[in-house]
């Protein structure tokens, strides 16, 4: 193998991440998914500037009309008269916040949670793995029903409750890595050397598990943005006349027969950017998951 | 293997109380009651009606209660549905849901199994990349989506369907209901099965058969199938859990009377005893689910089968772990 090398062409050594970007740049797929994101995400962000219209302003002379260029509803209006295009930003910033922020608290969560689980192992170890197995075998959708039912509905409320359902896998995974690591020698010379077990786990135990978890909190966001939108949906996620995607969805599919565009927009939106994490988040995984390697 | 039938059992009773203690607490912590109306009620009015209800005991006298009342199976009066009790009203509601949980669930688990075989069996061949791209795009697109492009297209257009509601439930009521509940599942259970049907074939026993001069559907159906089915069968736990979930929302699309409608209406009215009946009845019911996913998995596994209750415990452990890789 050494011999096909010509002097002097040996490879230079790579770090994880410019292995991994290398990797990622070599998947069309996943490479266009996030080009994709990011223009949705720009969208989201400045599209609003181009309309004339608020999101929540009624135009009585436009109600529920077909998308037009003339009346600048790009997209249509709904059964109230409100701009569908100027909906559908709002409903993606939300859920996209929604996703980000839910997928944040749940890697909070979950990271610690196995991190520690994994890291003090045993006893500890078993019982806390056992409590993760039990709420798994549980439909955690009713408990955010009924954690949203306790705690209201506001926005700052839904980012935790929702994403208090999604930390279940993330500690599974990181529980997996720290148990491979604590018997590794730099742990070791760290316990040697008296650092205290609260430092060990925040300087060399969550670091050396960053990967997986930046693979797996991409794939949750579009879990959590799918969750907040079955919540919306029943009418117990954001309320009016702020709308996530998932609620713009609920309201389209009550006229979907008088005006189809209040389905399909915020449907194909809602649709794409699921698809668009997921296709990143399967690619991130190519990249960066270690059994690859 | 009765002995671990037996064991399983009895360990899913401490299960189902914790989190019926759980959900007890956290319904009874929330503010606002269930007698919150726009014009406050007298004061004598209030303390009779919760008097009658029982709700100016303890709160540890109303979870005694509330306990006794369940092994008789009585979960309580209804707080807003006045001459109701909660048994009545789920009583009511549960068989619509279970009339199309059930069927999704055997659907997609038949279609499923076949379409990842056909896909794993025909690797290299053009169906496969067919199947499995089916297959993302029913994992990924959103039932709230799906399902109302379904009504637009069978019911509204070709006309072959009605597009909601419930007629005593005949058959064409409950044809799109569980076709959109078991999309996702059926998507998902057939990328598991052709993982792990890949993985099978590459496996030695298979070459041993396949050199014992073996016919090749005899060493798919009897040594193959078996073993690739077990990370099926140990997602059939969070899979019940998710038709639950989506039967919330496929019984709002589509109007159904089911028991989805109670939980949300009892969400929003903070009714107490039906939200926890709903809570109880959905716990007992995945609990119920993934015991016989334990159960059919350790039939299959002839380590189980035929071996000692440790290997057993474990084994079981570490195929719940595996199954629940989505959501």
């Amino acid at each position: 193998m050494s011999s096909a090398l010509p002097r002097g062409e040996y490879p230079v050594e790579r770090g994880l991440w410019q292995d991994a970007w290398r990797r990622f740049r070599h998947r069309p797929v996943a490479l266009a998914a996030t080009h994709v994101l990011l223009l949705v995400v720009l969208l989201a962000l400045l599209g609003a500037l181009a309309s004339p219209y608020t999101y929540d302003a009624l135009d009585y002379s436009h109600l529920a009309s077909a998308p037009e260029l003339a009346s600048r509803h790009w997209f249509g209006t709904d059964d109230l008269g409100r701009d569908l295009y100027l909906r559908t930003l709002l409903g993606l910033r939300i859920s996209l916040a929604i996703g980000l922020l839910a997928t944040a608290v749940s890697v909070l969560i979950g990271v610690g949670y196995g991190a520690v689980a994994g890291y003090l192992g045993g006893r500890t170890d078993e019982i806390m793995m056992r409590a993760v197995d039990l709420l798994f075998a549980l439909p955690q959708f009713f408990f955010v029903l009924l954690l949203a039912v306790v705690f209201g509905q506001s926005l700052p409320v839904l980012f935790v409750t929702i994403g208090a359902f999604g930390w279940l896998v993330m500690a599974r995974i990181v529980r997996g890595q720290a148990l491979s690591l604590r018997h590794r020698e730099f742990i070791e010379a760290a316990i040697a050397g008296g650092v205290p077990t609260a430092r060990i786990l925040a300087r060399h135990v969550v670091p050396n598990v960053i990967g997986p978890v930046i693979v797996y909190a991409t794939l949750t966001i579009p879990q959590m943005i799918l969750l907040e939108s079955l919540l919306s949906f029943l009418g117990l996620g954001v309320r009016e006349p702020l709308a996530s995607l998932g609620g713009l969805v609920a309201d389209g599919a009550a006229h979907m027969e008088t005006a189809p565009w209040m389905l399909l927009v915020p449907g194909s939106f809602l649709s794409l950017v699921l698809l668009c994490f997921n296709l990143a988040g399967d690619g991130l995984r190519d990249a960066l998951d270690p059994r690859e390697r | 293997m009765l002995r671990y039938a037996v064991t399983r059992l009895l360990g899913v009773i401490p299960t189902l109380l914790l989190v019926i203690t759980i959900a007890f607490f956290l319904v009874r912590l929330a503010p606002g009651g269930p007698f919150d109306q726009e014009q406050a009620l007298a004061p004598e009015i209030r303390a009779h009606l919760e008097a009658a209800y029982g709700l100016d005991q303890p709160m540890l006298v109303q979870y005694g209660r509330y306990l006794r009342g369940l092994l008789h199976g009585d979960f309580g009066p209804s707080f807003k549905y006045r001459d109701f009790t909660v048994t009545e009203l789920i009583g009511r509601g549960l068989p619509v849901s279970l009339a199309i949980g059930l069927p999704a669930l055997l659907f997609a688990f038949l279609a499923g199994v076949s379409a990842g075989c056909a896909a794993a069996l025909r690797r290299g061949h053009w169906l496969d990349p067919v199947i499995m791209g089916v297959a993302v795009v029913g994992m990924i697109l959103p039932v709230l989506v799906i399902a109302p492009l379904l009504q637009l297209l069978f019911g509204i257009e070709l006309g072959w369907l009605p597009v909601s509601g419930w007629q005593k439930g005949t058959l064409t009521d409950l044809v799109l209901p569980v076709l959109t509940l078991a999309l996702p599942l059926t998507a998902y259970i057939a990328r598991l099965t052709r993982g792990s049907m890949l993985e099978v074939l590459a496996s030695q026993f298979i070459r041993t058969a396949q050199a014992k001069g073996l016919p090749w559907s005899r060493i798919v159906m009897r040594h193959a199938l078996p073993p690739a089915l077990l990370p099926v069968v140990s997602y059939l736990g969070p899979a019940s859990a998710m038709v639950l979930t989506g039967s919330l929302v496929v019984e709002k699309l589509f109007g159904l009377p089911g028991s989805g409608r109670y939980l949300v209406e009892g969400a929003l009215n903070r009714d107490y005893t039906l939200v926890l009946g709903m809570t109880v009845v959905v716990a007992t019911l995945t609990l119920g689910l993934n015991l016989v996913a334990d159960l059919v998995y350790a039939w299959l596994d002839p380590r189980v089968r035929l071996g000692g209750l440790a290997a057993t415990m474990s084994l079981a452990a570490r195929g719940r772990s595996g199954g629940g890789e989505s959501r």
